[in-house]
């Protein structure tokens, strides 16, 4: 056994995540500067509002409510009929006002769970906060671009249910893949339009009690790193208890190159936050029939649609292919109104079978690479006889029991003919030939 | 009519003889600026004063409208539009006064206390912090008043960021009483009121979060209006404690009082806290009103303990007035108020903890150190009450648990209007001290705020009016004055009762002693 797992043979992992997901609403969260921020010059998307100008004041964007409200709703919350904003104090050059406007005490969404298989993993809350500027360092200097302040952006926060970082990456897949198919962020984790947080904590196994600390860690932009992340803390956090040592509460960094994680800063308790209503923002007030309007419009949900396909009987795995590549399942689905004769299910593993650059290709070209390939090739007589009376010859047991009155030695022949020819053809023919001469063995 | 003499005009009055031709615009400005010349220095009514020669040879420009304030709110219409505000009011042209064809303050000089953000012009808010601050954007209620041709008329001095009672707390030293200068003016819009009452402008513009407004109007002898919370737009007004603060004015008589909030009300999309209620044509009909139907309140707490004899006499005079005239006077206790003070300096000092955050020292050029002595003090004391936050006891916060006073409150006045028109109280527990006297102990100055702060609270509209003069143990005379406070959105009551209360000789008696003093 290696030292690791000895590790995991004597301690219990323990992570929650925070998830930030930034809305692709056209304007910000609280002004009408445009939220769209990649690529932009710098400074040039706004005002005094989102620059925390002396007197500016915020007006919440509606759109940005209602599609943090999809979010909860599609992840099984409750949806809170009044909903507050309230400022989070803290001081960095790229937070222009000293606080950030967040919800605190009454988010959008509370108390909803994703299920995985037979697990069930728990959704604290879903909230909608403000982003903030962005730091940028040339030499000795450190320049703020303000474009990005102000950006919608809801926070997913999940209980500390997750045990094994397989789950937490299946997780953060269908939630990225949600994200997506509820239209509301591009959810780029190379652009920073998703991020990524896992809390990450270490107990000794069969202990009950959550351990009084976490650790946060920060700048991942892929799932593959956010479990290289957990397994790298799981490790350094579980020698440190064994070696007895208290393992500290703060935010760390995740270095790619190395895959390792490096302390950033202590993490602040809520009371340093000194959280505040905010007083410029009246509470926002929904009527359940609002709500219940709001959620109406939502878009089919990964699994709702994977559930439709398993129903057309399209096998599990190039179900989830199918859910999980989102155009091609938007073009799939048009063609099945279409063209309702065609057999889908054929077509859905064609697709899941298509190597991975050639899924480019416009839809129709695929559509026709898998019609052609159902075409049925007529083999002349000299090939059909060529082939069929080495298969024969070859397989002298299934002659005699074709011979001996059994029906179905002629389907195995037929299979074995198959295997010789490797392609799809009008099997009427040799079904033809094969009993004239086996009926013609007979005789003779 | 003699060209000193303009300046001595109502606005109702001056609009009358701008109309018939009697006077021109130029004439108007001049005469006042002739005024500014010789007073504003003594008094130290600006930050930054009024500058006629840049006026009138167009080196200043002048904001002009903006034509989409009046646009649903963002809330209704999220998402929609690309405008911006900054962008905007990049795109306002240069005009001068007189160029403009109209406009119903075409001309009129209007003083900003220096916490309204007007494009072009510096906005210190009476701090060093901003002392180079030039504001990028217009207040909503600035631009409206600006609309429709108002002329900047100067930045008056405030006790920074709005903390205090009496101008003190101005970085750039204090303004004085023009009654007599060894006395406060009150604050903190003392040059605002101050540049009312010596007549160096014809409307002044001020903030009210606790009392700043109603005070120095009392002090002064002028009318003061502080406006039901979210009357008038608090967007462009540098924030002091967002839930109270009031944008309001001051004015020479109670008509000109209530023709300017007719311009400044009403709904703001930059403001989500601003109401659609529509805004009535106040100053109509504020004479023929009368008051023998009228319901008045005597808050009883208001009118016994801690406040001065001759603050009382008075009151009880203006009182008798309207019982004279057939008004039904009856007693109210309102037993809330009298956790005002308490209610009022935690709620206040945990938001302007808040709202001073953002001068942190990365922007606006100066860094904290920057900052006075009493906002100092406030920061402390927000950042103090704000830190007992705990996750899942929301509702147990000392923050949280004012807000739940703050709520009984509101239902007392509530049940009070429900017996009552409107209340009737003093303005402040005495009349104006000296300077220098409260300023090292800030409890008792806080305590001036008794009769002021629990209106702010509740977010009521209150209208201070002057009633009359009294002397001091001192034997110096001081303007007296009363507060009527109306039920939410009842402005259009309190200046028909002020209107029926004021007496327009205290501030003729103003203006013989500074002819004396000054030689004008
Ligand atoms: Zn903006």
């Amino acid at each position: 056994m290696s030292f690791v797992e000895s590790l995991y043979q004597e301690y219990e992992l323990i992570v929650g995540l925070e998830v930030h997901v930034e809305l692709r609403t056209k304007s910000k969260m609280f002004c009408e500067c445009p939220a769209y921020h990649f690529g932009v010059a710098p400074n040039t998307n706004v005002c005094p509002v989102c620059l925390g100008l002396p007197g500016a004041l915020p007006v919440p964007n509606r759109k940005a409510l209602e599609w943090t409200m999809l979010i909860a709703d599609a992840l099984n919350c409750k949806i809170n009929t009044y909903q507050q904003f309230d400022r989070k104090h803290y001081f960095y050059p790229d937070l222009p006002k000293g606080y950030q406007i967040t919800q605190f005490y009454f988010p959008v969404g509370e108390h909803g769970f994703v299920k995985l298989g037979d697990k069930k993993f728990r959704i604290r809350r879903v909230h909608l906060e403000e982003d903030t500027g962005k730091l940028i360092h040339e030499g000795d200097k450190s320049l703020v671009d303000f474009n990005r302040s102000g950006v919608p952006l809801v926070e997913i926060v999940t209980e500390p249910d997750f045990r094994d970082p397989a789950d937490v990456k299946e997780f953060l897949k269908l939630l990225h893949l949600t994200v997506k198919y509820l239209g509301v962020s591009d959810a780029d984790l190379e652009k920073g339009s998703m991020r990524l947080e896992p809390n990450i904590s270490v107990r000794k196994k069969g202990e009950t009690k959550m351990p009084s600390y976490k650790v946060e860690v920060k700048n991942i932009n892929s799932f593959n790193f956010v479990v290289k992340a957990i397994e790298y803390e799981f490790a350094r956090q579980a020698k440190l208890l064994r070696e007895g040592k208290p393992v500290a509460q703060e935010t760390r960094g995740f270095d790619p190159a190395t895959g390792k994680t490096l302390p950033q800063r202590r993490k602040e308790v809520a009371t340093d936050y000194r959280y505040l209503p905010d007083p410029d923002i009246p509470p926002v007030k929904f009527s359940r029939q609002e709500i219940d309007q709001i959620i109406s419009k939502r878009p089919e949900l990964p699994q709702e649609r994977f559930n439709r396909y398993r129903k057309l009987g399209i096998r599990e795995d190039a179900a989830w292919f199918l859910v999980y590549n989102k155009e091609l399942a938007d073009n799939f689905d048009k063609l099945l109104t279409k063209e309702p004769g065609l057999d889908f299910k054929g077509l859905a593993v064609f697709l899941a079978n298509t190597p991975e650059k050639k899924r480019s290709l416009p839809f129709d070209r695929l559509v026709e690479e898998f019609k052609a390939s159902r075409q049925k090739e007529t083999l002349d007589e000299q090939t059909i006889a060529k082939i069929a009376d080495e298969v024969i010859e070859q397989n002298p047991k299934a002659v005699q029991d074709y011979l001996n009155g059994k029906q179905n030695a002629i389907q195995f022949l037929l299979g074995q003919f198959m295997r010789r020819v490797r392609k799809r053809i009008d099997v009427g023919p040799v079904i033809t030939y094969l009993r004239k001469r086996l009926d013609g063995m007979r005789e003779g | 009519m003699k060209a000193r003499d303009v300046a001595l005009l109502s606005l109702k009055d001056t609009l009358e003889v701008l109309r018939s031709g009697d006077v021109s615009r130029s004439e108007i400005l001049n005469s006042y600026y002739s005024r500014v010349q010789k007073l504003a220095k003594p008094l130290n009514v600006f930050i930054t004063p009024p500058d006629l020669a840049a006026l009138t040879d167009g080196s200043v420009s002048l904001p002009e409208a903006q034509q989409s304030t009046d646009e649903p709110a963002l809330a209704d219409s999220p998402d929609a539009s690309s405008k911006r505000p900054l962008k905007k009011s990049e795109a306002q042209g240069t005009k001068r006064p007189g160029e403009a064809s109209s406009g119903q303050l075409f001309g009129i000089p209007v003083s900003f206390k220096d916490n309204w953000l007007v494009k072009d012009t510096r906005t210190t808010a009476g701090s060093r912090v901003l002392e180079n601050f030039i504001a990028p954007y217009t207040a909503t209620a600035a631009e409206r008043l600006l609309r429709e041709g108002a002329v900047v008329w100067g930045k008056t001095n405030m006790d920074a960021w709005g903390h205090g009672s009496s101008g003190e707390n101005s970085d750039f030293g204090p303004t004085l009483n023009p009654w007599d200068t060894r006395y406060t003016p009150g604050g903190s819009s003392s040059g605002s009121a101050v540049a009312v009452a010596a007549d160096l402008t014809l409307v002044a513009t001020g903030t009210d979060t606790g009392g700043s407004i109603r005070l120095p109007a009392a002090y002064t002898g002028v009318v003061g209006i502080k406006p039901t919370y979210g009357r008038v737009s608090r967007y462009g007004i540098v924030a002091m404690a967002s839930s109270t603060d009031s944008i309001g004015h001051l004015t020479k008589t109670v008509w000109d009082a209530a023709y300017v909030l007719s311009i400044t009300a009403g709904r703001d999309k930059y403001d989500a806290t601003t109401s659609d209620k529509p805004v009535p044509a106040y100053h109509e009909g504020l004479r023929q009103f009368d008051p023998s139907s009228l319901k008045v309140g005597v808050i009883s707490e208001f009118m016994g303990e801690g406040i001065d004899e001759d603050v009382l006499s008075a009151t009880e005079k203006a009182i008798s007035k309207l019982k004279e005239a057939s008004a039904q006077v009856v007693e109210v206790s309102i037993p809330e108020t009298r956790f005002g003070i308490e209610m009022y300096y935690i709620l206040m000092s945990a938001e302007v903890a808040s709202n001073l955050a953002r001068y942190d020292g990365v922007r606006y050029g100066r860094d904290r150190t920057y900052f006075g002595m009493e906002a100092k003090r406030r920061i402390m004391l927000g950042t103090y009450v704000l830190s007992d936050v705990i996750p899942g006891k929301g509702l147990e916060t000392t923050y949280a648990k004012v807000a739940m006073g703050r709520t009984l409150l509101v239902e007392a006045f509530k049940r009070a209007f429900e017996k009552v028109d409107v209340l009737i109280t003093p303005v402040a527990p005495t009349l104006p001290f000296k300077l220098g006297e409260l300023i090292d102990d800030p409890l008792k100055m806080y305590m001036g705020d008794l009769l002021t702060v629990p209106v702010s609270i509740a977010g009521l509209p209150a209208l201070v009016v002057p009633t009359g003069t009294a002397k001091n143990e001192e034997g110096v005379l001081f303007p007296a004055a009363v507060q009527i406070i109306g039920p939410w959105f009842r402005e259009d009551l309190l200046f028909k009762v002020g209107a029926f209360l004021e007496d327009l000789s205290v501030h003729q008696i103003l203006r013989e002693k500074l002819d004396k003093e000054f030689g004008l």
